[in-house]
């Protein structure tokens, strides 16, 4: 069993008051922790909370500070404006590097973190003085840039993440403006890095690979739209789940790394995967989503079922030494993706029988996340199958596949699965009772 | 080499000094650059002035501004015998007649005259441009003040380098609200 990531420091909670009661010794509630790869100490939570609030009031001046500027006021010369601005930058800065240099990091960090703000309110300053409108998103991405090295100089996770999220910013008006953010990777990959390498943050981690998703598709776009514009294609989608089943193996060979902050990253990875696919499984359940892709061309022809074949193979390597409950599912969607994304490039494609399909698949997946959940304890997997397949049901009652009659028998199908699933698990459970007897 | 890089931990008091030095100059340096670029061609450009359309919106970051529309943003397709596509660099040609009007679009940089660079935003009937002069930040009250007045007409002061890159001066209504 394993501890979801947040309710952790609960967990070392609760040990620590058994300790403080004399129900168990400190080196017990040590060992009972080591477990879930965390300390007593770690019940302690408040220089953290301490330390967030400051951060957060940090941003809420820094916020402030840029409406004042974008008051306008016209009032005052605009050259002392700038200089004003100009100075309190550089004095908030060389503060933070006073700081840093005395051994006091945290303030360092958060002074720095206020000067880095302060640093783009400056470009806003100089933008709105002499009315530069040309490409108003360069603004915010030399903002981006100036503070990229801080990441690399203070590993600090307060200033990646205002990175990250000054760069996604960019990334996403530079794209709605009709640009193609090419160095949007180079911000997630040194968010990556601190992630990996310094510091724990799977926020830093699986916002970073989120990114990367992100951007891939934009180039592909990019390329659809012949280099100079953004032109959504369709082969978008398998290359999209080619990525899911490449990283659903990594998520997997995260989980058996020796290093518990890798461990944590890719059970995380694999949550939020798992969700995406649930997700893109539910929107695949509807007919007319078939018959458009069907009826769409595809830039890359068989390209995209033959990147679903070796995303799937390489996905099946990284998970198989996870066991059935790794490699059985990601084997499983790789096939159903291969084939039915075969079938579309091959022509002929009946859109109800796909419909039908991805239904099915929709329910053994509930079915799984249901067994998973009891087998294995995990809380959130038992409800996300009975939601998964409660959707389902739903979406079926009300848009039905064929006429009243299509829908009764795929209902009659999905419940024969139901059925079946759990007379199996019922001997299942039998023949334990009676191995243990 | 590898052991170097591993010793770039914020607990290397050298590394943090080169690193943050280096870092708060670039910072100073790009806030410089951005101020140089925006003021050169006001200190060395030639003043033309352009007619020009405003309407009022809000930016994220920088607060209200006018939207400024000139009559040399639209580019007919007459004007220019080659053909472009979005986001591609071109030259203006402008020609004074009162205002200065458009006189024809290039791939080249004109060798004479006065010219305006544009980067075209659409290709429709003919060609939309613009010169990154197409912003105009004002206080609130101000900026909704010039939009009602913007009906009777209005103009820029805008000073030219001879690369073509514009700077807006000044905005000018006909009615003296702006």
């Amino acid at each position: 069993m394993r501890l979801f990531r947040l309710f952790k420091k609960d967990m070392a909670k609760e040990v620590e008051d058994w300790v403080h009661d004399g129900l168990i010794e400190s080196a017990q509630g040590e060992a009972i922790l080591a477990r879930y790869s965390i300390q007593l100490k770690d019940a302690q939570g408040t220089s953290l909370g301490y330390y967030v609030l400051t951060a957060l009031a940090t941003l809420f001046v820094g916020l402030a500070l840029i409406l004042i500027v974008s008051h306008n006021w016209d009032e005052i010369p605009r050259l002392t404006r700038m200089l004003l601005l100009f100075f309190i930058t550089l004095v908030v800065n060389l503060q933070g590097m006073r700081l840093l240099l005395s051994g006091r990091d945290k303030a360092g960090v958060l002074w720095l973190f206020f000067g880095s703000i302060c640093y783009g309110a400056t470009i806003m300053l100089i933008a709105q003085i002499y009315h530069i409108g040309e490409h108003y998103p360069d603004g915010i991405f030399y903002w981006s840039l100036g503070v990229l090295p801080l990441i690399f100089i203070t590993q600090s996770r307060l200033i990646a993440l205002l990175c990250l999220v000054l760069a996604t910013t960019w990334a996403i008006v530079e794209t709605n403006t009709d640009f193609f953010p090419a160095s949007y990777p180079l911000f997630l990959v040194a968010g990556i890095w601190l992630a990996w390498v310094r510091k724990d943050s799977a926020l830093l981690f699986i916002g970073g690979l989120a990114g990367l998703v992100f951007w891939f598709n934009l180039l592909l776009a990019w390329i659809g739209g012949d280099w100079y514009k953004f032109e959504v294609i369709m082969d978008q989608i398998p290359a999209t789940v080619t990525l899911g089943l490449l990283l659903t193996g990594f998520a997997w060979w995260l989980t058996r790394h020796s290093d518990h902050r890798l461990r944590n990253y890719g059970q995380v990875l694999h949550l939020w995967l798992m969700r995406g696919g649930v997700i893109l499984l539910l929107i695949l359940s509807f007919n007319d989503a078939w018959r458009e892709l069907a009826s769409e061309d595809y830039l890359f022809g068989l390209f995209g079922p033959l990147l679903l074949f070796c995303g799937g193979v390489a996905g099946f390597y990284l998970a198989r030494p996870s066991g059935g409950n790794a490699s059985g599912p990601l084997l499983s969607n790789a096939l159903f993706f291969f084939l039915t994304f075969l079938w579309i490039h091959l022509g002929n494609v009946n859109d109800d029988i796909l419909a039908i399909a991805t239904n099915l698949m929709l329910v053994v997946t509930g079915i799984w996340l249901i067994r998973r959940g009891i087998d294995d304890a995990i809380t959130h997997f038992f409800y996300t199958g009975v939601g998964v397949l409660l959707l389902t049901a739903l979406l079926r009652y009300f848009d039905l596949i064929g006429d009243y009659i299509g829908g009764a028998i795929l209902f009659l199908i999905a419940a024969t699965v139901l059925f079946g699933a759990a007379r199996y698990w019922r001997s299942r459970m039998l023949q334990k009772e009676v191995a243990d007897v | 080499m590898f052991k170097a890089i591993k010793k770039w931990t914020p607990a290397n008091r050298q590394f943090l000094v080169i690193g943050l030095t280096l870092t708060i100059s670039a910072q100073m340096l790009m806030l410089a650059t951005e101020y140089l670029s925006s003021v050169w061609p006001l200190w060395f450009g030639t003043p033309v002035i352009l007619k020009t359309a405003p309407i009022d919106p809000r930016s994220l970051f920088r607060g209200n501004y006018v939207r400024l529309n000139y009559d040399i943003s639209n580019i007919n397709k007459n004007l220019t015998q080659e053909n472009f596509k979005r986001s591609e660099v071109g030259y203006v040609t402008l020609k004074e007649e009162g205002v200065f009007i458009a006189t024809g679009l290039h791939r080249e940089k004109p060798k004479s005259g006065v010219y305006i660079r544009g980067r075209i935003a659409s290709v429709g009937s003919g060609y939309r441009m613009k010169y990154g002069i197409e912003a105009y930040f004002m206080p609130k009250e101000k900026a909704l003040k010039a939009e009602r007045s913007v009906r009777q007409g209005a103009t820029a002061e805008v000073y030219l380098l001879s690369s073509g890159k514009a700077a807006i001066a000044k905005f000018n209504c006909k009615s003296g609200d702006c």
